[in-house]
């Protein structure tokens, strides 16, 4: 095949981005695959043999997994514990070895045939996600037969000057060997949203094109290459007009990221001045980087159980550690608010203790009222907590709270734990401020008298709401009467400011309410000092704090609290914030 | 032998990586663990390819069984592993 002029192939765009630049073409593997007899007397050396090439390859998964850990956290680098079970996965290895003794096959044969066999099956597969994982296992599969032939893996060696990278598929040892440096985009012919080179280019930040059928054929090494990851376009040798017309299309687009950036790293002021902590809520650590591309002022709520349900066993101290210092590290210098484990309500694990055989597990053994008793995991995420501390800037909370005592017998244990780790030489903050969530009635209620004896107050929006309208959003009979906009709601979230405002502590808000564009005028009126919200919200969310003064967001929060239903606070808020911010509000239903 | 059923809740299905964490569950029990789903029929709790091969997306059900001394135990660990959508 030897085209050479323009020629324009349509994919699937995965990630954003224009790039103008050269193809750097990487080609399918063609692993020889030998098939030679074995001599029965030499049987059990070749099913050594075998042996021999699944430690070595172990050894190299081992090191990819490290390696891609270091560069794309430890979430990205997972998918090797998988390529490694598959090396480990006895039935493959048993039928290998029978098929070695039985046909007296080489090793290469044998196992090629076994995991081929279970490829075919990957053909009825429907589900476009699970099928796409076939590609897994030919990557665990091409890197034993190297290790048993001796061929080397091909490198990414010569790629050393900027390009965009073209290939059938990308798996995730190819993914682990490519140097960032010069990648500006990624097409391929294969794939889908949530293939490996999908993936890839979004944790880089790179643009990509997938499903580009016919693309591998016709590009030639070294070709000028068009990438649109915005329209899934590829062109391959443009014109000189292609090039004028890609050149303006990746200026406008240039422009476009480059104010959402500058708004990026402004802060979420009111035009008259009253400065909004804008955070994000995330769950592990491979989030912070999204976070803080978007312009999150650090992490207003680190939900520390997805870590302990991710798993059947009780993570140790040191991993616990190891977690919490990657995430406060990637944050730096912003503060990361860690929430102690809440278990129980909708959240179980068996090795844990509560689960579903409660009657009504949300106002079962859940939050505080779990780490109270259980000391010995409560303790351990504390040291955990203060030895992070070390490595950059943390918060405390404790979800749940419905009473002072557990507050002080939480406090208690904190400076317990402090003297202890004094007492063993470990570096920690002083100054860790700790605070609690504020999810129950109980808790507005008191909230005078707790506000004295924490640092910040942060109010959970959904809980809240749940226990303050004792309704179950998930029962889909009276999930309607779940209502941000109920009076009963805003009076709490009032007191609740008003009570930690008298006491000289900080107020947020975390949870689906404060990330609701809808409300974010209301709850600036609110007076609440933090929102922490879901990382992709952040801009829409500055972008309205920039936009309005702190006085006319008073003003609106005064006349819903005139207002006696919530149908009509919900009609005056979504009337008000339609006029002013059209295009935020244009899917919102007032 | 104890036998249950369990739909499958997390968006991605049973996919490589959380087939892996079920095989590194089912492999702490010394019970012999089988895992099924419409029509296909069971494979080994313990092989990755096995379970991968069954290409269960979200919304179909497995069909889990254990024989051993802790069947029990094993499949109410695998059960609710598969109910919290595998720890994702």
């Amino acid at each position: 095949m030897t085209a050479s002029g323009e020629l324009r192939l349509r994919g699937v765009a995965v990630s954003p981005g224009i790039v103008i630049s050269k193809a750097y073409v990487r080609r399918p593997e063609e692993v020889v695959v030998p098939n030679f007899v074995v001599d029965p007397h030499k049987m059990e050396a070749e099913i050594a043999r075998f042996h021999a090439a699944l430690a070595q390859t172990r050894l190299e998964i081992e090191a990819t997994q490290s390696r891609l850990a270091e560069q794309m956290g430890d979430d990205h680098a997972k998918i090797f514990d998988a390529h490694l079970l598959v090396l480990e996965d006895t039935k493959a290895i048993e039928d290998t070895e029978i098929f070695i003794r039985e046909q007296l096959m080489c090793a290469e044969f044998a196992f090629n045939r076994v995991i081929g066999r279970i490829l075919d099956s990957f053909d009825r597969i429907r589900d476009p996600y699970l099928k796409e994982r076939g590609a897994d296992i030919q990557d665990v599969r091409r890197r034993l037969l190297h290790n048993l032939t001796g061929q080397e893996v091909k490198s990414f060696g010569s790629l050393n000057e900027e390009s965009v990278i073209v290939a059938r598929d990308l798996s995730p040892s190819d993914t682990a060997m490519i140097d960032r440096r010069f990648v500006l985009g990624v097409a391929t012919d294969l794939g889908g949203r949530t293939s490996h080179a999908a993936i890839l280019a979004r944790s880089y930040g790179i643009a990509a094109v997938v499903g580009v059928e016919g693309l591998i054929e016709a590009t030639h090494h070294g070709d000028a290459i068009v990438l649109d990851g915005n329209a899934g376009m590829v062109v391959l040798r443009p014109t000189e007009a292609t090039l004028r017309e890609y050149e303006a299309v990746r200026q406008r687009f240039v422009e476009l990221e480059r104010q959402l950036l500058t708004l990026k790293d402004f802060p979420a002021i009111t035009l008259d001045g009253r400065t909004i902590e804008l955070s994000a809520n995330i769950k592990s650590p491979d989030e912070a980087a999204l976070a803080l591309a978007k312009g999150a002022k650090g992490v207003g709520l680190y939900r520390t159980e997805y870590f302990f349900l991710s798993r059947s066993d009780l993570p140790s101290e040191d991993e616990q550690v190891a977690s919490y210092s990657q995430i406060v590290r990637s944050l730096a210098p912003e503060t990361v608010i860690f929430r102690t484990l809440d278990i129980g309500g909708d959240k179980f694990a068996s090795y844990l203790g509560p689960g579903k055989s409660e009657l009504n597990p949300f106002l079962g053994w859940r939050g505080i009222r779990f780490l109270l008793t259980r000391h010995d995991i409560f303790r351990t995420q504390l040291r955990a907590f203060f030895r992070a501390s070390s490595s950059g800037k943390l918060k405390i909370m404790f979800p749940m709270v419905t009473g002072l005592e557990e507050v002080r017998a939480a406090r208690a244990l904190v400076d317990k734990v402090r003297a202890e780790l004094a007492e063993e030489g470990y570096a920690y903050d002083p100054q860790v401020e700790i605070g609690i969530m504020i999810e129950t009635p109980a808790a507005v209620a008191i909230a005078d008298l707790l506000a004295p004896e924490v640092d910040f107050f942060s109010i959970g929006s959904n809980d809240l709401i749940q226990y303050t309208l004792a309704v179950d959003r998930g029962n889909a009979r009276i999930s309607y009467l779940f209502e941000p906009m109920h009076p009963s709601v805003l009076r709490l979230i009032r007191n609740t400011v008003e009570a930690g405002h008298a006491h000289d502590i900080w107020v947020g808000m975390c949870g689906e309410v404060a990330g609701d564009p809808l409300y974010s005028v209301l709850l600036v009126g609110l007076g609440l000092d933090e929102l922490s919200i879901s990382a992709y919200m952040i801009p829409e969310v500055k972008r309205i704090i920039r936009s309005i003064t702190y006085d006319e967001a008073k003003r609106l929060v005064r006349k819903a609290m005139t207002l006696s239903t919530a149908a009509e606070i919900r009609h005056h808020v979504a009337t008000m914030m339609h006029e002013r911010f059209p295009e935020l509000m244009a899917e919102e239903g007032a | 032998m104890t036998r249950v059923e369990v739909g499958i809740r997390n968006e991605l299905g049973l996919h490589l990586r959380a087939a892996g964490t079920f095989v590194r569950t089912a492999s702490r029990f010394k019970a012999q663990i089988r895992v099924g789903t419409e029509g296909i029929g069971a494979v080994d709790g313990k092989s990755i390819l096995g379970l991968v091969t069954l290409g269960t997306a979200q919304g179909a059900v497995l069909e889990i069984s254990a024989d051993g001394p802790d069947e029990v135990e094993a499949v109410r660990a695998l059960v609710e592993l598969v109910e919290n959508g595998f720890g994702e």
